[in-house]
């Protein structure tokens, strides 16, 4: 039965290559798969070593995934205004069936990607990993871990508690003391800036945390940020392949 | 205690016990790593460089690591509720109101700078910073392997920064700054009314040069003396350049690239000095430093 | 083994024990997000199962015991009717007519059909035809058409009344099977209806969805940031039972609702229950809803009498809810204490100050006295209401300068000269003070009955146990002769004492002498620099709050605002230096052995602290000001519940009660009875008549004042009677006093009575009431029958005073109102309840069957008529013209 399915056109036209278990069909594995074709065939024998690479990086993504899937749901339960978020927190906390996993998922693995994130550069940096070639790719990472850190700092908003718009509050009170941009940093009000055209203004929609900044940071945290974040993560993935894989030491012998 | 289980057991906390342990962890590990590379000469990575192939080797391996984060999302996430406090309101403050956990080592910065260093020159010098590195650390070794000898300046500063200045005031952000953004102890109950002691002076004062003159306009001779002690801090880089630059190194790197890194260090070490001439000082019954420059326009 | 393993070449490990163990417990942690899912986060769903479950049980058992009640004989007779009818069925006569009547059906069906067809073509045909005529088109053989099928239609029409008719006439042949069964049968199921609505209602409660019930009040409040947003309630989800009868008993959360009086004014399915009992609406989990559960929900619920704040969000104008005793109470105790004096509260407004005005206390009392008194008024007087500032000697000594300074500038002069006090008999006056109703107000030795009645901490009025050696005798012969006139704030009435009666009043006071000795401080009485000293001391401490003082008279509240007070956290309030209390101790407040205090911290244990003792949270740093009241328990518990209720959250007005004129008129009524002390004797909506516990028999003490009294007597009297109080019940040794009040407060005082009646003030000539003359002489007759005359009596009461005693009629046709008389004698106990006016009519008729055959509206109108007459011949005569 299964096999005769086999040979049905409907199948080969989806499984490109049989399944035994040769080195052509491993190699034709990752080729033919449009998600497994960010790997390369064959890697460094250290590269399998999570005690080298601690995993750190694919785990980023990963909880990237997981953060996509689950923001996706919540934007279905939230509105992102004064008047109805908080209450739609609480919906989703007690009525809407698995919101509260959905919540807390995305919540924790928010907190996590920012951990993983900061562990995955400090291996970076400890094996040495940012130099030549990879240079470009480490600045590329540095800008990912900056959005890592606004996504998650936007999306600390949304819930529009205490917790949320104080901890936004402390935030963004810190650029009202930009230089020259902000009404309170240095050479600042020289340059007429006042409470409602400096840079915090612009960040805030106000000259403090109220409604408009709600609707800025959903935005941002829905919709801008993660674009751009994901841009960036496929420049990321595309470097360390075109960038000779994962990095090892240098042995006189070329990668690709 | 009760106060320190009750700082733990908050859900939003757990990242950081986590952070606390697997920084310790991961260092432990890069640190035995290193010193095993160090002793053998040759990384055991470079004895590992022959291909396998990618499937199934490598993607069994990342695949069961995902199924692995899969059950400690899913356990995290049904056994602790995400904080939901009582609904924004700009009439009342909570006390502390902290920043994201993330940025605590930011606000606890704001003790000892200005928000325009703390909140804004900071953050952008770490993020230059961090991007610049690439550019200015040009010893070709330890380029894909765990190694401490052969890079030494570089892993200590940047662990210092990275484990010291990030990491730690992250944790005492969280555990040891309690209302008022006062300090206390891990066992000390976090008592909203506490008192704590304001005799800051700044660094002139103790001179005898007043900040200020009688009429409340800036002293001029204050002013100088700021500028001197801040420029001349600086400085310090250029003296060294002097006295270095005709070894190989120095000439391997440039003037340019040797100004961006003594500039980052100088500024990364400027924090610790600030920080303990905030500190040090109460320690020999002398007041505390605010400032060393002030200026019209901003103060250091 | 790790190491071992890690010296393994890539190719030779295995994963697969991994795999079976991560996947196994990534199966069990996706079962168990399952289950915290469907069963942890909803345990809701058991509650209701467990409600349908009682409900069903309790139904069941009412619909057994409605079986049980019925007549079984009645209905085995009807099931015999049934069976025989059910023979006859088979009888060949009624087949045959059957069998006719089925086939007559199936032709009416086929007919019915073919005439809706035909309508249908037709009103097709003629649409065409319309069309073409619109469009000029040929119209002639489409009208054809239509009447073709219009001819159809009404040949099946025809067809079908005449089959119609066929099988009426059938079914009237069928009668004499089916008649007896059918009404058998309406009569089974009429014997069974009670016990069969029970078995279906037990049916669909069976069958209950379980669902979440909620009710969604639109646009009920404002966020932090002022915009209008609803609110959502739950609650009814688990306490299914609010409303049912048979949970009476039921354990919670199935328990009905204990006030279904409230809820008749505030229905739970439109309005909630959370604006009431707090909590947290949307939550479905026990702790979450009732807040334990979630520390950071502001308004967890309200237990016990706490729960009645929440009637001030809405009727925080009101002084007196009906249902919320603990309510009306607590604003009664915030009144007679003059909080407002000092602090802002919503609903205060425009209230007098307490204490009495300062203008010329210098001319009453003695510098030495008033010294003792400023520095603290409890060691005068216990139970006064001024609370204890606490001052140094210094302060009260700088105070007393100050108020003897402004008595300089008075105008006082006594209206009688100088020792006309003299000469009283004390024994007379003891008797007089007794009974005339000094006592309702003012407590001696010997007599606390109004106090204990009251059960406050404090005096309404003085305690004059020792007043003789406070107060002169020219002062008080003075004072109790008008008080208005040393004080023209006073809500001292005027007991229209004579000369004689003054004079044995103020021997007697002057008898009741102090013997206690009290502290003395030299006194500068000249000293500008004291009286500056005090004055700004009377401004720090705010006396003016409770005090009009010359020279304060613009001044502001000295403390602080209350408005959002309820929604303090416990972490803004400063404990001082008391002790904390466990949060798992019964009590939130605690003296201890060593003479120090724990309080809890949290703001019921604070609130609880500041009002036990004002001064509680003082350090040697922080100063505090607030004077010391001697709260006891209950009240100190009352008035915190009233602070629970402070919040600048409040419902957005169209779910507030609507305050309109009527409103305003009855609350008008309500402050100025309890400013005069009006509710000292009498008792007002349920307020008061503390002196009543001083009589044995209710009826010898002043009367009741019944929610009908609006409706009761005529506006023009009531205006006399206040401005000149006039004897109605002679028998009586209390008295009415004259409280001077000004027309603008008797226009309030009638306006109240009418509102609480619902009447409206109209002006009307009562002396023209219409009189029929054919009802005098029968009315005059019932008179004598039902022996009125025996408890209203005519002429002066002579005899045995007994407490059955009842106005003179003769009053009545200038005091009564005409329509009140018919209603009070058709049920007094409606009226007043309690009153010892026995009701003669029942069911319309009257005893007396001679007159007007004993029907009840005429008799009470022969009645009111001849009471009408009885003081005016000129009613009668008009009536016999």
């Amino acid at each position: 039965m299964f096999e005769s399915l086999k040979k049905t056109d409907v199948y080969k036209s989806i499984f490109r290559h049989s399944y035994q278990d040769t080195q052509r069909n491993r190699a034709l594995q990752i080729v033919d798969n449009v998600f497994l074709h960010l790997h390369p065939v064959r890697v460094p024998r250290h590269a399998t070593n999570i005690g080298y690479t601690w995993g750190m990086g694919g785990i980023t993504f990963l909880l990237f995934i997981i953060l996509t899937i689950t923001g996706i749901i919540l934007m279905f339960y939230y509105r992102p205004t004064a008047q109805y978020a908080y209450e739609d927190m609480k919906y989703l906390m007690n009525d809407v069936p698995f919101g509260p996993l959905m919540r807390n998922m995305h919540r924790w693995a928010a907190h996590a990607m920012v951990l993983t994130v900061m562990l995955h550069m400090f291996r970076v940096f400890l094996t040495g990993s940012y130099k030549p070639p990879r240079q470009f790719n480490w600045v590329v990472g540095v800008l990912l871990l900056v959005l890592t850190f606004l996504l998650s700092f936007s999306g600390y908003l949304l819930p529009w508690d205490q917790l949320s718009i104080w901890a936004v509050t402390v935030g963004t009170n810190m650029a009202r003391a930009t230089p020259f941009l902000g009404h309170e940093g240095p050479f600042g009000a020289q340059l007429g800036m006042q409470a409602n055209n400096d840079v915090r203004f612009v960040l805030l929609g106000g000259t403090e945390v109220g409604p408009p900044t709600l609707l800025r940071f959903y935005v941002g945290h829905c919709i801008f940020l993660p674009v751009i974040a994901s841009i960036f993560m496929i420049v990321h993935f595309w470097r360390v392949r075109k960038d000779g894989g994962i990095s090892g030491p240098e042995t006189g012998k070329k990668a690709f | 205690m009760q106060n320190l289980v009750q700082i733990i057991s908050k859900p939003d906390n757990i990242p950081i016990v986590l952070l606390t342990f697997s920084v310790i962890y991961f260092s432990w590990l890069a640190w035995t790593k290193a010193r095993r590379n160090d002793r053998l000469g040759t990384p055991v990575e470079a004895t590992m460089d022959d291909k396998v192939q990618v499937w199934p080797y490598l993607v069994r391996v990342e695949f069961l690591m995902s199924i692995a984060i899969m059950i400690v999302m899913i356990v995290w996430s049904v056994a602790l509720n995400a904080p939901l406090e009582e609904p924004a309101n700009k009439a009342t403050t909570p006390n502390p109101s902290k920043a994201p956990w993330y940025f605590l080592g930011l606000q606890e910065m704001l003790v000892y700078f200005d928000p325009w260093i703390a909140g804004v020159v900071l953050p952008s010098l770490i993020i230059v910073g961090l991007m610049a590195i690439p550019y200015i650390d040009i010893n070709e070794k330890g380029n894909g392997y765990y190694t401490f000898k052969e890079r030494k300046f570089a892993i200590s500063v940047f662990s210092f920064g990275f484990l010291i200045l990030w990491v730690f005031l992250i944790f005492i952000g969280t555990f040891l700054r309690g209302p008022g953004w006062n300090f206390f102890w891990l066992w000390e109950k976090w008592d909203p009314h506490y008192v704590a002691v304001l005799t800051n002076m700044d660094l002139s004062e103790f001179l005898g040069i007043p900040t200020h003159l009688p009429d409340n306009s800036l002293n001029p001779v204050a002013f100088i003396f700021g500028a001197v002690c801040v420029l001349g801090y600086y400085s310090l880089g250029g003296i060294y350049w002097l006295k270095k630059r005709n070894t190989d190194l120095m000439k391997k790197l440039g003037f340019l690239r040797y100004s961006i890194i003594s500039f980052l260090f100088l500024t990364m070490m400027g924090l610790v000095i600030k920080i303990f001439l905030r500190l040090a000082p109460t320690a020999i019954g002398l007041n505390p430093v605010k400032y060393v420059w002030v200026t019209p326009w901003f103060n250091v | 083994m790790f190491e071992k393993r890690a010296q393994t070449p890539v190719e030779n490990r295995s994963y697969a024990e991994y795999y079976i163990v991560f996947s196994a417990l990534l199966f069990l942690g996706t079962v168990w997000a399952v289950w915290d899912e469907v069963k942890v986060r909803r345990p809701w769903k058991e509650y209701q199962e467990e409600y349908h479950a009682l409900m069903t049980a309790a139904l069941d058992s009412m619909h057994l015991q409605s079986l049980q009640q019925v007549d079984s004989s009645r209905v085995l007779q009807l099931n015999e009717i049934v069976r025989k009818a059910e023979e006859g069925f088979g009888t060949e006569g009624y087949q045959k007519l059957a069998d006719t009547k089925e086939s007559l059906q199936k032709d009416l069906d086929v007919e019915t059909r073919d005439w809706r067809f035909a309508r249908s073509r037709s009103d097709a045909a003629y649409f065409q035809y319309k069309k073409a005529e619109e469009e000029g088109g040929e119209t002639k053989a489409l009208q054809d058409e239509v009447a073709l099928h219009d001819a159809d239609a009404q040949t099946h029409f025809n067809r079908m009344n005449d089959l119609q008719a066929k099988i009426d006439m059938i079914d009237s042949s069928l009668g004499q099977y089916t008649d007896a069964y059918q009404k058998a049968q309406v009569e089974l199921v009429s014997i069974f209806k009670a016990a069969n609505s029970y078995a279906s209602k037990a049916a669909k409660m069976r069958d209950a969805p379980v669902e979440i019930r909620q009710v969604i009040l639109e646009d009920y409040e404002l966020t932090p940031f002022q915009e209008v947003k609803g609110r959502v309630d739950r609650c009814q989800t688990c306490h299914a039972g609010w409303k049912d009868d048979l949970m009476q008993d039921a354990p919670q959360p199935y328990t009905k609702h204990p006030f279904p009086e409230l809820l008749a004014k505030h229905n739970p399915e439109k309005f909630g229950c959370t604006p009431c009992h707090r909590g947290q609406g949307p939550a479905l989990t026990e702790g979450m809803a009732h807040g334990p559960g979630d520390p950071y929900w502001e308004t967890p619920i309200l237990h016990g009498d706490d729960t009645y704040a929440t009637c001030n969000s809405c009727h925080f104008n009101e002084t007196v809810l009906k249902y919320a005793k603990p309510f009306t109470r607590a604003k009664q105790l915030i009144i007679d204490s003059g909080c407002y004096g000092c602090h802002e509260i919503r609903g205060f407004d425009d209230l007098p100050k307490i204490g009495p005005m300062l203008n010329s206390v210098g001319l009453k009392d003695q510098p030495d006295w008033i010294y003792r008194w400023v520095k603290n008024p409890k060691d005068y007087n216990p139970h006064t209401r001024m609370p204890n500032f606490k001052l140094s000697s210094e302060q009260a000594a700088a105070v007393t300068a100050f108020l003897l300074n402004i008595s300089k500038s008075s105008t006082f002069k006594l209206e009688h000269p100088r020792g006309s006090f003299a000469g009283g008999n004390a024994a007379r006056g003891k008797k007089v003070f007794e009974t005339v109703g000094c006592q309702a107000c003012h407590v001696t030795a010997g007599f606390t009955t109004v106090r204990d009645s009251r059960g406050t901490s404090y005096d309404i009025a003085p305690e004059l146990t020792r007043v003789g050696s406070k107060l002169g005798g020219d002062w008080i012969f003075d004072w109790i002769k008008n008080p208005r006139h040393f004080n023209p704030e006073t809500r001292m009435p005027n007991l229209r004492l004579t000369d004689a009666e003054a004079r044995d009043v103020v021997a007697y006071l002057l008898t009741l002498k102090d013997d206690r000795t009290f502290e003395k401080a030299p006194l500068r009485l000249n000293d500008t620099s004291q009286v500056a000293f005090g004055e700004k001391t009377v401004k720090e401490f705010g006396c003016f709050g409770c005090h009009n003082i010359p020279g304060t008279e613009k001044e502001g509240k000295v403390s602080v605002d209350l408005s959002d007070f309820g929604r303090k956290k416990y972490e803004q309030m400063d404990f001082g230096d008391t002790h904390e209390l466990s949060l798992a101790d019964t009590v939130d407040y605690r003296d201890n052995a060593d003479g120090s205090v724990a309080v809890k911290h949290t703001w019921r244990g604070w609130v609880y602290g500041k009002l036990k003792n004002p001064r509680l949270y003082q350090t040697e740093r922080i100063v505090q000001k607030m004077p010391v009241f001697t709260f006891v328990d209950g009240e100190i518990k009352l008035i915190r519940m009233f602070l629970i209720s402070l919040s600048n959250d409040q419902p957005l007005p169209k779910y507030q009660r609507v305050y309109d004129k009527r409103m305003q008129d009855i609350e008008a009524g309500r402050r100025l009875t309890m400013g005069y002390n009006c509710i000292q004797c009498h008792n007002l909506e349920d307020r008061g008549g503390y002196i009543l516990a001083k009589y044995e028999e209710p009826a010898m003490g002043p009367p009741m004042l019944p929610e009908s009294q609006g409706a009761k007597v005529q506006e023009p009297w009531l205006h006399s009677f206040l401005e000149g109080p006039t004897t109605i019940r002679p028998w009586l040794k209390i008295r009415m006093p004259t409280f001077s009040l000004t027309d603008d407060e008797i226009a309030k005082v009638q306006r109240y009575f009418l509102g609480l009646s619902n009447e409206d003030f109209m002006i009307r000539d009562y002396a023209a009431t219409p009189i029929e003359a054919k009802y005098l002489a029968p009315g005059k007759q019932l008179f004598d029958t039902y022996q009125c005359g025996k408890c209203h009596p005519s002429g002066s009461v002579g005899g045995a005073v007994s407490a059955d005693l009842a106005p003179n009629l003769e009053m009545a046709h200038t005091r009564l109102k005409p329509e009140w008389i018919l209603q009070w004698l058709h049920d007094p106990q409606k009226l007043q309840p309690g009153t010892r006016m026995p009701s003669f009519f029942n069911e319309g008729q009257g005893p007396d069957a001679t007159v007007f055959g004993g029907s009840e509206t005429e008799q009470i109108k022969a009645l009111q008529a001849h009471v009408w007459t009885l003081g005016s011949r000129r009613v009668v005569a008009s009536a016999n013209k």
